[in-house]
């Protein structure tokens, strides 16, 4: 078993365009959010993995080479006027 | 499940390829920008050089700051301007940029769609498909409810060949509401994205649609009161009823059916037309009669001495000779002043001619035709 997984972040500073990263296997969505500095209750997080679909993880979910990440912030202002 | 399947990698293949023909297109057009700063900071060092062989100081002053370059306008003449493009800065921004989108087409290259599979199967797990060509997908956004405000259940539409979604409110009658699905949803069902537009298209061209479902649900759910299309008082309240004229919103109160336009009016667009007693729009309204243009049209007739329009009950007859046959006329009061004086003074002057004729022998006849008014010539 490889020592490192590979996932693909959304990210949303970067205006929604993918960045990829090489991780420890067996690291969490907690600790990977945490490097990032993204506060996990202020957003929508969801892992779409191959084979499973989308699902929302739990803290402690340990990512799984090819998962996308995506951190969608609740506040997301529209305009119109 | 096999159909499903084939229609699943179907779609994801051609997410795919049009990501890669979106990442093509971009790579052509920063390739243009590199170009264009290549030839914008040619042209400044060919202007430092000049103003370096001839001397001009005040020149080379101005073109030594960095971006600093020489414009010419027909209106301003020649002037020192900055140029973005000329900058050591923006070259290393388009360098990165071309890295990265050759980054990314090689990633795409190489891609395998099972990602974009996985995203797919994950949408149609929580939406339904409603149509297969062209792609289309449909969801409820359920209890909308912003700052304590209800605002419904929201049914979103998303097409996946394509960037357009549309949303719809299935819980509240909009037609008070300016037919606004929600405070930042056009009446045509258009989400303004506000600052996030950018990241919506991303996650759509790379097939994330789960990330744009979340993106779209988070936005619905979220109020931004410095730029909604209707605030929250005003989707409780109403907005009332747009005047047909202006377009602006008014309460019912302020509002006045007009028949000519067959809708409603507000203060500022309507005149009242004393003599039909009806509201009119202002472009229907005459100012000189002081009525609208239909009582205008009907009643208002020339007058037969000066051609301009009269009311037809403010005009009187005369009685005149045309072609030496008696005709009657209607004029304005001025022109049958006008006649009468006209009348007293031919009356005068045939007086006049029957007493010359009188003293004249056998030559009274003729003279008549000589002092006849204007109105009979």
């Amino acid at each position: 078993m490889s020592s490192k997984v590979t996932i693909t972040y959304l990210n949303r500073d970067g205006g929604g365009f993918a960045e990829r990263h090489t991780l420890n296997a067996g690291t969490t969505v907690a600790q990977f959010l945490e490097t990032r500095g993204v506060q996990a209750d202020n957003c929508t997080v969801r892992i779409v993995r191959t084979g499973q679909g989308g699902f929302t993880p739990t803290a402690d979910e340990a990512f799984q080479e090819g998962d996308r990440l995506s951190c969608v912030p609740l506040k997301i202002e529209g305009a119109g006027a | 499940m096999a159909s499903n399947g084939s229609f699943i990698r179907e779609v994801a293949l051609s997410v795919i390829e049009r990501h890669s023909l979106s990442l093509q297109a971009e790579k052509r057009h920063i390739l243009g920008d590199i170009k264009e700063a290549k030839r914008s900071r040619q042209r400044r060092e060919k202007l430092l050089r000049l103003a370096r062989e001839k001397g001009f100081q005040f020149c080379l002053e101005q073109l030594s700051r960095p971006g600093m370059t020489l414009e010419r306008s027909p209106y301003y003449g020649v002037f020192v301007e900055y140029d973005r493009r000329t900058t050591l800065e923006h070259q290393a921004l388009l360098e990165e940029r071309l890295r990265n989108i050759r980054r990314d087409i090689r990633q795409a290259r190489s891609a395998s769609p099972e990602p974009v599979e996985a995203n797919l199967r994950g949408l149609l797990d929580e939406t339904e498909l409603t149509s297969k060509k062209p792609p289309e997908v449909q969801w409820t956004v359920e209890n909308v409810e912003l700052e304590g405000v209800w605002i419904g259940d929201l049914e979103v539409n998303l097409a996946l060949d394509e960037f357009r979604v549309e949303v719809w409110n299935r819980s509240v009658d909009t037609d008070d509401k300016g037919g606004y699905q929600h405070p930042h949803v056009s009446s045509e069902g258009a989400i303004c994205w506000g600052d996030n537009e950018t990241a919506a298209q991303a996650y759509h061209r790379a097939g994330d649609f789960l990330a744009l479902k979340d993106l779209i649900g988070n936005l619905l759910h979220t109020y931004n009161s410095r730029s909604p299309y209707i605030n929250l008082d005003d989707w409780v309240n109403g907005m009332g009823e747009s005047c047909y004229e202006c377009g602006e919103r008014y309460s019912e109160d302020d509002l006045v059916w007009a028949e000519d336009v067959e809708g409603s009016l507000c203060e500022s667009c309507r005149s009242y037309c004393q003599r039909c007693e009806q509201y009119v729009s202002y472009q229907h309204y005459d100012r000189d009669f002081d009525a609208c243009q239909y009582c205008v049209e009907d009643h208002a007739i020339e007058c037969g001495g000066c051609g301009e329009k009269h009311w037809e009950d403010d005009l009187e007859t005369v009685e005149i000779a045309w072609f030496d046959q008696p005709s009657a006329v209607l004029v304005c009061k001025d022109c049958l002043a006008k006649f009468q004086e006209q009348e007293e003074s031919n009356e005068d002057l045939d007086d006049t001619a029957r007493l010359l004729a009188s003293a004249m022998d056998g030559a009274a006849n003729g003279q008549r035709s000589l002092f006849d008014g204007p109105l009979a010539a």
